[in-house]
């Protein structure tokens, strides 16, 4: 019921900033063509980013093994591709 | 004529809005994870609206890392879902309720 | 030699340490030669040490040494530094020269004892703690020496811990002390308070310009002062723990409570004497309670069978004296006699030991008699040591005594009331011969009342006796220091005039000035406490040998005042009643009530109230995710309602 009664005022809320968003009717402007390029995120990736990029890397990292750790059954590894109930 | 990154923002708080009332009222902790991602690419969205906006390449590298982190929390993520699933035969949300102290 | 003078605390303090902390692979006998050579190593130092300050001109005569800075706060500075003058030179003589001769004797006499080791490193802190007491500089490291031997004293009273009787009685010894250190800590602070410092040279320079004479200060400080002697020194009111405390062994008995410890009291009015001649009513008080001592603790001897408690009351009785003498103004004359008591004393106490050991640990004299056949050097020497006690001519207490009764009698700051303090000098002089005879006559003459302990008893071994006879020497010449009238024979105000001045030097040079009658006037006193000292030794000798049943007839027609002596006047029971009781129910009721209750339950209180909390705020811990989600929700929308609304402009 709270539950309800939150996210009724979220969107409340998302209304009204974007009702006085619309009504005040602003128009966007436009950016260059190159803008967004692969190249340009590329330059920033590899220049002012390094850092937080390999720390990104290794978090992956990270995140793979220890999905992998979780969800291991120990004794597992010893059915081969052709043995248990499997279908072929 | 481009679109007006106001349009854009609502746009982001609409999806933001459903993704949450979507962890609120849903059972299913597989729903409940999409939602999350749905959260997430919704910030996506106003990221790059005001990055093209605000004409700044770094609100896309931002999202550059926000998605390799969503894809690292949705392998740790999942792989718990799959080993609560064994330990408790379901994954009804408001039958687990092993955080209790 | 006199440079090293500072070793001379030191080295009984590096005794303690090697057989304190090697006490468990110290070899026994080791333990104990060792514990003796540190102090006859010490004695030696002093000895050498006092040659070398006499051939100092007599106003050089003092040497400092400081150890190091100690407490340097503000305007207050105490070192841990000694001082060797004169007076520190007869101290700590008699305390290492004695004491090395009681270290000896107690090679025997604890040789059988499981706590042997245990009873050397007490004895050599002991030691190490008076020795620190006579040598230091300054009032506060004096004060620790003076703690020092209490603490000291309350684990040799109670060194057969075991016994609840010795347990009780160390107890008793160091609380009653404390209630002295009280006075004594007050005296301090206002000796600080008034001269700025405690340091024995500066305080004693400024202190004529700071105190007048009779004013209320130095009367408070001379007072509190003497609350700490009556404490540590066994007078009249705080001398109650003394005959408790022969519970301890026999030579502890010797060294403790006969020639070191209970003499602090008479060594600190002796250094403070500048100070407390400024006092003359203060010291009256001293002289009046030290006389009161002198005769009530030798009436409470007449009839104890313990031959250790007749010789505790002596003590008691004898520190009296040197009160007397404090008193009186004649500061020399207490120090002297407090070198005297000190050899024979030790000797009567040793004495009893050897007695004690050869009837196999029986103390009462009811039992004894006629012991003088079988422990014969013991008998000897023991009498050497009664006679020196009774104040008999050539023996050593006959010179010391007879001058503090001269001293009192001639007082000018006691004037009249001098004269009667000398009557109750002299009767307790005539006491003192009665009570020491009887002592001896029940022990060593007359017919063996217990045949087994008769038949058992054997002479004790040298390195016992040897103790026995070089006291007794001691207790026979050592009078000669300080033969009385010829003031250029008399080596003890020679040596100790210039530093304690007081009352003896005026007398000793009036004696001089006025010729023949100062002359006669002591000649006479002196003939008349030789009188009392025969008589009374005519009348034990009478009673207990030569008329037998002659004592219980006493005893049977002063059935009352038999009865109250025996009793030591209910002084104990008064006590419990006045002082013990309720400060017991005082503590009972902070400890049930105050403690339990209040403070008890203040603590468990808190722990009761943060349980209560976390119980209130536990159900918010659901464990379902759901729950937590919404928790995250209300506090986003929170800070988003907050931005909205015009906050964090």
């Amino acid at each position: 019921m709270t539950a309800v009664v939150l996210a009724a005022l979220l969107l409340g809320q998302l209304a009204f900033l974007g009702g006085s968003a619309v009504v005040s009717g602003r128009h966007g402007t436009a950016a260059g063509e190159s803008f967004g390029s692969a190249a340009a995120l590329g330059e920033r990736l590899y220049q002012n980013y390094m850092i937080p990029f390999q720390m990104v890397g290794i978090l992956l990292l990270v995140a793979i093994v220890g999905a992998v750790a979780i969800t291991r059954r120990h004794g597992r590894g010893l059915e081969g591709h052709m043995g248990g109930k499997e279908p072929s | 004529m481009s679109v007006p990154v106001e349009y854009y923002q609502v746009l982001s708080g609409i999806l933001f809005a459903i993704g949450v009332m979507g962890v609120l009222f849903r059972r299913n902790l597989l729903v409940i994870f999409m939602s999350v991602e749905l959260m997430l690419n919704a910030a996506n969205i106003s990221l790059v609206a005001f990055s093209r906006s605000l004409s700044s390449v770094d609100g896309q590298v931002i999202v550059f890392f926000v998605l390799a982190v969503a894809a690292a929390e949705v392998a740790v993520g999942l792989a718990i879902i799959i080993d609560l699933f064994r330990k408790e035969s379901t994954v009804d949300v408001n039958h687990v309720s092993l955080l209790r102290g | 030699m006199l440079d090293a003078f500072w070793l001379i605390p030191l080295l009984p303090f590096l005794g303690f340490l090697i057989n304190g902390l090697a006490i468990r692979w110290m070899p026994r006998k080791l333990a104990g030669y060792l514990a003796c050579a540190v102090v006859g190593v010490a004695f030696v130092i002093a000895a050498g040490a006092f040659f070398g300050l006499r051939a100092l001109p007599v106003e050089e005569r003092s040497v400092g040494h400081v150890l190091f800075p100690w407490i340097a706060s503000g305007a207050f500075h105490v070192n841990v530094a000694f001082m060797f003058d004169p007076l520190s030179a007869v101290m700590a003589l008699v305390v290492t020269g004695v004491g090395f001769l009681i270290h000896v004797y107690s090679l025997g006499y604890i040789e059988h004892d499981p706590g042997y080791k245990r009873y050397f490193v007490y004895l050599n802190l002991f030691t190490f703690a008076m020795l620190l007491l006579v040598l230091a500089d300054n009032f506060l490291l004096l004060f620790v020496g003076w703690e020092g031997v209490g603490l000291c004293s309350y684990l040799l009273i109670g060194f057969w811990y075991a016994k609840d009787s010795a347990a009780d009685a160390g107890k008793k010894a160091f609380i009653v002390n404390r209630i002295g250190d009280f006075g004594v800590l007050l005296a301090m602070f206002l000796v600080y308070w008034n001269t700025g410092s405690l340091t024995f040279s500066e305080v004693f320079h400024r202190a004529p310009e700071i105190f007048i004479a009779g004013a209320a200060l130095p009367t408070a400080i001379t007072l509190l002062f003497f609350l700490g002697a009556t404490g540590k020194s066994a007078q009249i009111p705080l001398y109650i723990w003394l005959p408790d405390a022969m519970e301890g062994p026999t030579p502890v008995s010797a060294l403790i409570h006969a020639a070191t410890m209970v003499t602090a009291g008479v060594y600190l009015f002796a250094r403070a004497s500048s100070i407390f001649v400024m006092a003359p009513a203060a010291m009256a008080v001293v002289a009046v309670i030290g006389a009161l001592t002198a005769i009530v603790a030798a009436t409470i001897g007449l009839v104890q069978t313990d031959i250790k408690r007749v010789l505790a009351y002596s003590t008691v009785s004898q520190l009296g004296y040197m009160f007397l003498a404090v008193g009186s103004g004649a500061f020399v004359a207490a120090i002297f006699h407090l070198m005297t008591h000190a050899f024979f004393k030790a000797l009567l106490f040793l004495g009893s030991g050897s007695v004690i050991e050869a009837c196999h640990h029986e103390q009462n004299m009811m039992k004894m008699g006629g012991l003088g056949k079988k422990l014969p050097i013991t008998r000897t020497t023991f009498i050497a040591g009664s006679l020196a006690l009774a104040g008999v001519p050539i023996f050593a207490g006959f010179f010391s005594k007879d001058e503090i009764l001269y001293s009192a009698f001639t007082s000018g700051t006691l004037g009249g009331l001098g004269k009667l303090l000398w009557v109750v000098g002299a009767l307790a002089a005539l006491l003192t011969a009665f009570y020491i005879i009887r002592a001896v006559a029940l022990t060593f003459y007359g017919k063996p009342r217990d045949k087994h302990i008769y038949d058992n008893a054997k002479e004790s071994p040298a390195v016992m006796t040897g103790p026995l006879v070089i006291l007794a020497i001691l207790s026979t010449v050592g009078g000669f220091l300080g033969i009385p009238i010829w003031t250029k024979y008399n080596a003890m105000h020679n040596w100790l005039g210039p530093v304690l001045g007081g009352h003896g030097e005026a007398v000793h040079e009036a004696a001089e000035h006025a010729g023949g009658h100062g002359l006669g006037l002591e000649l006479g006193l002196m003939a008349v406490s030789v009188a009392l000292a025969l008589a009374g030794i005519w009348y034990a000798v009478q009673v207990y040998l030569k008329q037998p049943g002659k004592a219980e007839e006493l005893g049977a027609r002063f059935k009352i005042a038999y009865r109250v002596l025996l009793n030591k006047y209910y002084v104990d029971e008064f006590y419990h009643v006045v002082v013990v009781s309720p400060v017991v129910s005082g503590a009972r009721f902070l400890w049930k009530v105050f403690d339990v209750e209040l403070v008890d339950g203040a603590v468990n209180g808190i722990g009761k109230l943060v349980r209560g909390i976390g119980s209130v705020i536990r159900p918010i811990q659901t464990g379902l995710a759901p729950n937590y989600a919404v928790g995250i929700l209300v506090g986003a929308l929170a800070i988003m309602s907050y931005v909205l609304l015009g906050g964090g402009r």
